[in-house]
């Protein structure tokens, strides 16, 4: 059994953490690429949403360096994601790359489900064998997401441009190769000294945005145009409160996050959880508003239901919160200079007001 | 105090007036809704049949990423402002248990408020959860709470659910009967007070733009898989079924497939679907795929996210069931009524040629 899963941001370190502690052969897909893209287009149904046909490609290629499954979580709706793999089993069963699909059921009530799944996956591996991978694998997680916390915060402040991303793309190496828990902590406070190393500008007072939406989008730069960067480089801070760290506690651990307080704040405008991130889109938008942000970005595929929603109320939001929201929904079809120009736009706008603002509070 | 034949009480000057928006859950559950309402003693005004005012009123108000039938029911909800005193438009979380329905009819009440407090306006919703996936989170429970918020006594809501639940279920028998669901629909959309007038008769739907005289069935059978408040909505269609009866086609709908029969049909599925309509689709479809029959017209609204991955798995399957011709009609509300007639006509001839094909192979 070779088993493959699809990319979404660095995911890929953890899982492969995961199963090279338990002793399961990984094939990691290749790194997302135009050709990805195109392999999923051509294979998916036209309307379903971008992640969908990403996984795809990912799934096709891996199948061509040699996997036979393909390992991913599932879920009980209502955002489509929860029925994935049954379209992308039947996808590719008819061609010449059929897989076996094994699915993670997120866990009902708590962790041990989990654990009880990893172990039907694994055979003959012994509990205290996979309560230390899940621990290695969740530990490198937490390390990736903090460097991408600091790497979202610092890009607007580099003096040459690319600094940050090439010192995050090294330690994130770096963490993938990590042994143990131990390694992986030194690993991290490392690379923030390397990244607080660099040329950067201290001064500056950039402005703040907070990127709010799906999780595909959030995590993975392709689903989203490489959105956090593209604000990066237009001096932008970047702010965002969805991590995958965050998503494993509460949807395989089922732990407590902020979560419940983010659900609260957005409990005014969207009465019940509507599926995918629809709830928390809102909820974040006003938490990260007060925390300071100056904007919200929000960003999800295109026919994203739950984001649909979401942006319907967003108006309300931005009205009653005096907070300007741009809404971007992305496919295949979406062009950099379209996109860019909006960003641009939108920067503009905020510089602007903040200059106004801050004209007032001098005067 | 005047009391009717039915045992209803007519004390208040005026009834309340209930306003049910014409669009989405409206198709499954009128029945129930209306019968429940007139029951309680309140006027239902329903708003009017799909038009391209409606359509523009909605389009305004809603953002541009929504499925047509989402804009075109904002539409209805804002057609009847300013008319009734009540809207009603209750959050359908799920209505079976263990299913979930479309986001959007999960958040269709917030949108609407938030729509209506951007622009200032009011908008008397009145709205319920309705969710399976609580002990007791029902219709029933659902109803009892719209009888709450309206006042009336706990007696008479339960003797106006009891009549609800029995039209209801009246209804759904009848369409499962093969009934088309416009026909069975049409004794409910009378103007006026149904109950008092004594129980309603099911009939063909007389609409001014539907003809009246409609050839036989001796065409081909086609089933058309698509939801009830896509297919039956004139506008979001563009009359669809009209157009196949007018050419003499025997249409068939999902609708007929009862839960049980549907859940036999995907059951060699690995993972059931999640969305309760979704599942009738998906099950319908295969279910019939299982019959003597010679087309199948799948119809999703652009940007439906069920459907995208629906339409996808019934299409595949039909490929592997051998020859079905199948058609997939995405539709949207900038439709152009000469492009989908031209689809029609080309997949109604490829039927045509493969039933003369046939024909000429049969050994005589």
């Amino acid at each position: 059994m070779k088993v493959t899963f699809p990319h979404m941001g660095r995911m890929d370190i953890v899982v492969k953490a995961l199963f090279a502690e338990l002793g399961v052969e990984v094939v990691v897909p290749p790194p997302i690429s135009r050709h990805t893209l195109s392999l999923g287009v051509a294979l998916a149904p036209e309307g379903a949403c971008l992640p969908l046909k990403i996984n795809l490609g990912n799934f096709w290629q891996a199948v061509e360096q040699g996997a036979d499954t393909v390992v991913m979580v599932g879920g009980v709706g209502p955002c489509r994601f929860g029925y994935y793999h049954q379209v992308q089993q039947e996808i590719l069963r008819d061609t010449a790359h059929a897989v076996q699909m094994i699915v993670l059921e997120p866990p009902e009530k708590h962790m041990g489900e989990l654990l009880q799944r990893i172990k039907v996956l694994t055979g003959q591996a012994s509990w205290w064998r996979i309560v230390k991978a899940v621990r290695l694998a969740y530990e490198k997680s937490v390390a990736l997401d903090r460097l991408e916390q600091e790497l979202l915060r610092l890009r607007c402040r580099e003096r040459r441009i690319g600094d940050v991303d090439r010192v995050y793309g090294r330690y994130c190496d770096l963490i993938d190769q990590a042994k143990n828990i131990a390694d992986v902590r030194r690993v991290l406070a490392e690379g923030l000294q390397a990244m607080h190393a660099l040329p950067l500008d201290w001064q500056k007072r950039p402005i703040v945005v907070g990127m709010v939406g799906e999780i595909y989008a959030l995590l993975e730069p392709n689903g989203s145009g490489d959105l956090a960067k593209k604000l990066g480089r237009l001096g932008v801070e970047v702010r965002r409160q969805l991590y995958l760290s965050r998503w494993i506690q509460e949807h395989l651990f089922k732990t407590r996050t902020e979560r419940r307080s983010i659900q609260a704040l957005a409990a005014p405008y969207i009465g019940c959880e509507i599926g995918g991130h629809g709830q928390e889109t809102v909820g974040s938008a006003i938490a990260l508003a007060e925390q300071g942000c100056m904007g919200v970005v929000q960003v999800g595929p295109l026919t994203c239901m739950p984001e649909i929603v979401a942006q319907s109320v967003m108006a309300q939001v931005s009205h009653d919160r005096d907070l300007p929201v741009l809404t971007l929904f992305v496919d295949e079809q979406t062009g950099e200079g379209g996109m860019e120009t909006r960003l641009e736009a939108f920067v503009d706008m905020l510089e602007r007001r903040n200059r106004i603002q801050q004209a007032g509070l001098n005067r | 105090m005047k009391i009717n034949w039915l045992g209803l009480a007519q004390s208040r000057p005026r009834p309340t007036v209930i306003g049910i928006p014409r669009g989405l859950a409206y198709y499954e559950y009128l029945p129930l809704w209306r019968a429940f309402f007139e029951a309680m003693g309140c006027q239902v005004l329903l708003s009017p049949v799909s038009n391209p005012a409606v359509l523009a009123q909605g389009k305004l108000r809603v953002v541009d990423e929504a499925c047509s039938p989402v804009k075109i029911f904002f539409g209805h909800v804002y057609s009847l402002q300013g008319k009734v005193d009540h809207i009603f438009v209750p959050r359908l979380i799920s209505v079976q248990e263990g299913t979930y329905l479309c986001p959007k009819f999960l958040g269709l009440p917030d949108m609407l408020r938030s729509v209506a407090a951007l622009g200032d306006e009011q908008l008397p919703l009145l709205t319920v959860d309705v969710n399976c996936r609580q002990a007791g989170g029902g219709w029933s429970d659902a109803l009892r709470t719209v009888g709450k918020q309206l006042g009336v006594a706990a007696s008479r809501v339960r003797y106006a659910l009891q009549t609800a639940l029995a039209m209801q279920a009246k209804y759904e028998s009848q369409i499962q009967s093969g009934m088309l669901l416009p026909e069975a629909l049409a004794p409910w959309e009378k103007a006026g007070t149904l109950l008092l007038q004594g129980p309603p008769v099911p009939g063909k739907p007389v609409r001014k733009n539907q003809p009246i005289n409609l050839p036989g069935e001796e065409g081909p059978t086609v089933v058309v898989v698509g939801h009830p408040y896509v297919l039956f909505d004139p506008l979001i269609s563009m009359g669809l079924i009209t157009k196949l009866r007018k050419r003499a086609v025997a249409v068939r709908t999902v609708m007929t497939v009862d839960g049980e029969e549907a859940g036999r049909a995907t059951e060699h599925l690995p993972k059931r679907l999640f969305w309760s309509f979704g599942q009738q689709l998906l099950g319908g479809a295969l279910h019939w795929m299982g019959k003597p029959l010679e087309g199948m017209i799948f119809v999703a609204p652009f940007g439906c996210g069920p459907d995208s991955l629906i339409g996808d798995l019934v299409e595949r399957f039909a490929r592997r069931e051998g020859n079905l011709p199948f058609l997939l009609l995405t539709v949207d509300e900038h439709g152009g009524d000469a492009g989908m007639e031209t689809r029609l006509d080309a997949f109604l001839d490829v039927i045509e040629q493969k039933r003369q094909v046939r024909s000429a192979t049969v050994p005589v």
